[in-house]
């Protein structure tokens, strides 16, 4: 017995040292495994881990602001809020025990004890829903439905709260101690004067991108540059300030400053809406520019556009659409003729009894002019006497005067969508196509080259490159880039330019076309437009005009021009001509800017009847 | 080594201790559950278990442990009482769907702690009883099993899947030990996975945390989550750690961070170094409670004390097993390191039966100058 106890001892005891032995493996494999863990697989699962708690929040930059020539404000940003639901924390029992322990007066571990989780989260979100549905507008049964929808990750709930109502929201959340639902900060493009400017300025899309206009010509100088900052946070995703990480503060963007004056720009919107009551166009623009700089003032078109409600049409028609100009083009054959020496503004030349026909070329006038002066022609704007004028340039020269005028390409101006119109090539053109030129013609011009091609006129014979970028500030307020006047070539000389000016200020005077154009103290030069509208497919229809007029004053030293186009009008009563409909128009306009932008008339006594009466100009009552 | 296997054992039981204690400060604060005036608290309250612990290691290392053989039956009738009150609504306390909490006078403990040294001590004195059965069928194998296998089933089916393997396991271990026929126990262990499988079959849930546990990386939001969570924590924690009390994963949104899965918490803040130190520290234990069953004075001390070491070892492999995702996922506490009383208690009472048993096994006056043998406080049985 002993001995088999003794025995039986012995085995026991190796047996021990067995599951020793087991223990030994068993540990070390699992020590193994650490070693794998966390040697081997550390930078993965160091990466993994940095990705659930910490996170690079961006930190967005304002984009710039817009501003006219004046200062004031044309577009800035504004402090607007999505409300987010947080599906983890509106079930986090920290949340909803405390939400629900206030609400029913007790403490959050009365409510723990005394609901089931379900229960705790259901009820929680009917108290949610109940005391939002009414700030979001969305019916109770809906919104919880909604917040049911998912456990995890966010929901958007409402866009674009802004400041009042964001304060409502965080009062309710704060009564009823409603966590898990998140007030996110963003900016949104605020534009003050929603109907000036619109087509200049463009708009924004939702995500901070320039889309139109000096929105987005700009957008790369407005937007700025985000910066961001690592941190880390917290299973409720509250940032742990301790294990803040790097950061890099945004870069606010620039802002710009317009060479447009908003005031002038207002009146010439109140005045185009007038327009487009009365006359119905099927578009209309105004374009006022400082000849001297090529600054535009204001830029305005019909169709409109809603910044606000991005309803209406994008089109700029000012630079976007082109048209059949008329004898507001006849300055080129006009001013070429002069700036060659081939003829004197005294020079006659003889424009027939209205009709003209020679090898197959058929000319009409309004009215038998007879003979007329050079100036007599522009006066009068005969289509005879300007092809007789042009035909003396001939075709090369002439086509270079239009190029050189800027017509044919864009202008480069800090615009989207510019055209440059058309014009034929040289090789493409015939008798016919020459005549029809030299009137204005078979060739689509834009209301902005036209803008500037008369500004070339009144300037002393420079074209200018038009602006509409006056400076860029930083976010302090520095001017980083001023705009400078640029020429673009010279397109006549000085005393040609001189000539014309003096030849064009007779259009305005008695017996021109433009007489309405005029505008008591101050001597108006310009340019009437009536263009048979040109169909597509149809060719010109009867009865249907473009009609426009392009003028500056003062008109021995320009410091305004202004064009105005109207396609397209309908009127009763009115003949349907530049000098009719577009002169007093832009004669209306002209005595608003005059007094907007200080220029001092010329005529004292005149003077004193301006200021009696500055909208003695008006559209109504006017006959041929 | 057999000199001073009692100081390498206590040694790494106050490691460990410290250790346990040092991370839940770190983490408690973190935790889910934690009140919001006071965060440490439950920091507080493991200090007071721990000092209970003590007491009740110092206890039962002064009462001799052939008193447990004595009343063997008593103490497994009163076993399976308690472990089938754990199923009486009235009694029985319910913790996230699991009838683990059984509550007595206002006082509440887990059944099943108790049953792992009360299995112990059962099958010690049954082998005590039948030394040379090893060989015999019933009384040497079917018998001690079916008793055995009441406790651990009804530990099984409270839901308590983790302790059930632990004590399975402890069985198996003691019984090699006793000299059971190696094909017994290689049926039985064959037997009880089938039945495993089985089991897990039926459940739905069971079966998801399988599913999770296979395919880790695409079930890393649901079911796996806690693990996944547990593999980042010790995998971005690496050789040195981020440092103590720099953890991260702590914050999200952790389960059981500091109970079941204060393992990876270690390893986030204090990298392979304390993680390999902890398992060293078990492996210490294992060797020195294995000496000290080797030199115990009887069978059923050798056998008890073997059971004692086995049923800690096999928890710690367990748990540290979960954590690393060796295993699918089953809550079991780390011994010694992980916050909560009944756990604390019941691997402090093991200790301290060990310690007893070292004590009744030294006799000669050279081993009595140990410290531990300096007083005896109750006259042998």
């Amino acid at each position: 017995m002993d001995r088999s106890l003794a025995q039986l001892e012995k085995g026991m005891k190796r047996r021990i040292v067995v599951a020793c032995a087991f223990f030994a493996c068993g540990l070390s494999g699992l020590s193994a495994r650490l070693v794998w863990l966390q040697v081997v697989d550390h930078e993965k699962y160091a990466e993994e881990a940095s990705d659930h708690y910490s996170d690079r929040v961006p930190l967005p930059a304002s984009r710039g602001e817009i501003r006219d020539r004046n200062g004031d404000l044309l577009a800035r940003n504004q402090t607007i809020y999505t409300i987010v639901a947080d599906c983890q924390h509106l079930r986090d029992f920290g949340i909803t025990c405390v939400a629900l322990a206030k609400q029913e007066g007790t403490g959050p571990r009365t409510i723990k004890q005394n609901y089931e989780p379900k229960e705790i989260v259901s009820k929680y979100l009917d108290l949610v829903s109940k005391e939002l549905s009414g700030l979001l507008r969305i019916p109770e049964g809906e919104l919880k439905r909604k917040l049911m929808s998912k456990e995890k990750g966010r929901i958007v709930l409402a866009r674009d709260v802004e400041e009042d109502a964001a304060q409502e929201f965080r009062a309710v959340l704060g009564r009823y101690l409603i966590g898990g639902i998140k007030l996110e900060a963003g900016e949104r493009r605020y534009y003050p004067s929603p109907l000036s400017l619109t087509h200049v300025i463009g708009y924004v899309d939702r995500d901070g991108f320039g889309r139109e206009g000096v929105e987005k010509v700009f957008d790369g100088e407005m937007r700025g540059e985000d910066g961001y900052r690592y941190i880390e946070r917290d299973r409720r995703a509250r940032e742990i300030h301790a294990f803040r990480g790097d950061e890099r503060e945004p870069r606010h963007g620039n802002s710009i400053r317009l060479t447009v004056d908003m005031s002038l720009q207002v009146r010439v919107e109140e005045i185009l809406d007038e327009v487009w009551q009365q006359y119905r166009p099927e578009k209309a623009t105004a374009i006022w520019m400082d000849p001297r700089t090529g600054e535009v003032l204001a830029m305005a078109s019909r169709p409109h556009f809603d910044l606000t409600t991005r309803q209406g049409s994008l089109r700029n028609v000012a630079v976007s659409d082109f048209y059949e100009p008329g004898s507001t083009f006849k300055i080129v054959a006009a001013s070429a003729a002069l700036d060659r020496g081939l003829v004197t503004p005294q020079t006659e030349i003889y424009c027939h009894d209205g009709f003209y026909d020679e090898e197959g070329l058929k000319l009409k006038d309004h009215h038998p002019y007879g003979m007329l002066t050079v100036e007599g022609v522009l006066a009068k704007s005969s289509n005879i006497g300007i092809y007789k004028i042009a035909r003396q340039i001939n075709r090369l020269p002439f086509h270079d005067y239009v190029t050189n005028f800027g017509f044919g390409a864009p202008t480069g101006i800090e615009l989207t969508a510019e055209t440059g119109g058309m014009l034929h090539g040289i090789e493409k053109w015939n008798q016919s196509s020459f005549s029809s030129l030299s009137m204005g013609y078979a060739i689509g011009v834009t209301p902005m080259q036209m803008a500037s091609a008369y500004c070339a006129v009144a300037n002393g014979g420079e074209l200018l490159k038009p602006h509409l970028l006056k400076a860029i500030e930083d976010p302090r307020g520095r001017v980083l880039w001023s705009n400078r006047r640029e020429v673009v070539r010279r397109v006549m000389s000085d005393e040609t330019s001189s000539l014309m000016r003096t030849a064009l200020a007779k259009v305005t005077q008695e017996g021109g076309t433009g007489t309405n154009a005029a505008l008591p103290g101050y001597e108006v030069a310009g340019k009437t437009g009536t263009a048979k509208k040109n169909i597509p497919g149809k060719g010109y229809a009867d009865g249907r005009y473009v009609v426009s007029f392009a003028g500056f004053l003062p008109a021995d030293q320009p410091e305004l021009v202004g064009l105005v186009v109207v396609d397209d009008p309908h009127a009763d009563g009115v003949s349907l001509y530049g000098g009719t409909i577009a002169a007093p128009i832009w004669a209306k306009m002209a005595s608003q800017a005059v007094r907007l932008r200080g220029i001092v008339p010329q005529d004292a006594e005149r003077h004193r009847l301006a200021e009696v009466d500055p909208s003695a100009v008006t559209i109504e009552g006017i006959t041929d | 080594m057999a000199k001073r296997n009692v100081s390498w054992l206590l040694l790494s039981v106050g490691f460990l201790l410290g250790l346990g204690i040092v991370m839940l400060i770190s983490t408690c604060a973190f935790s889910e559950t934690s009140p919001v005036e006071d965060v440490y608290k439950d920091a507080k309250r493991q200090v007071v278990w721990i000092c209970a612990g003590v007491f009740v290691c110092v206890v039962t290392a002064s009462i001799d442990y052939r008193l447990y053989q004595r009343w063997v039956w008593l103490l497994v009738g009163a076993v399976i009482l308690l472990l089938i009150m754990c199923y009486i609504p009235g009694l029985g306390h319910k913790v996230n769907g699991e009838w683990r909490w059984v509550r007595l006078g206002g006082f509440q403990f887990q059944p099943s702690e108790l049953a792992k040294i009360v299995l112990a001590a059962f099958l010690g004195a049954w082998f005590a009883l039948h030394s040379d059965s090893g060989a015999h069928p019933t009384r040497g194998f079917l018998y001690p099993i079916s008793i055995a296998g009441v406790m651990i089933l009804l530990v099984f089916f409270e839901k308590d899947m983790g302790t059930a393997l632990v004590m399975a396991a402890t069985c198996l271990t003691v019984m090699f030990v006793a000299g059971v026929r190696w094909y017994y126990l290689g049926g039985l262990t064959s037997l009880g996975m089938c039945g495993l499988a089985v089991m897990v079959k039926l459940d739905a849930h069971r079966t998801g945390r399988i599913l999770a546990y296979l395919d880790m990386e695409a079930n890393k939001l649901g079911f796996a989550f806690q693990q996944w969570i547990g593999l980042m924590a010790l995998g971005s924690g690496g050789v040195t750690g981020r440092g103590l009390g720099e953890g991260r994963l702590k914050m999200l949104y952790m389960p059981f961070a500091h109970t079941d899965f204060i393992f990876p918490m270690i390893g986030e803040e204090l990298g392979l170094m304390f993680t390999l130190a902890v398992i060293f520290a078990f492996l210490v234990f294992a060797l020195a409670g294995a000496s000290i069953s080797f030199q115990a004075p009887d069978i059923f001390g050798r056998l008890l004390g073997m059971g004692l070491v086995s049923f800690i070892v096999f928890q710690a492999a367990l748990n540290i097993g979960v954590t690393t995702a060796v295993l699918p996922n089953k809550g079991i506490p780390l011994p010694f390191v992980s916050y909560g009383g009944s756990s604390l208690l019941a691997v402090m009472v093991a200790v301290g039966i060990l310690l007893n048993i070292y004590r009744q096994g030294r006799t000669d006056e050279a081993e009595n100058r140990c410290w531990v043998n300096s007083r005896r406080i109750t006259p042998r049985v």
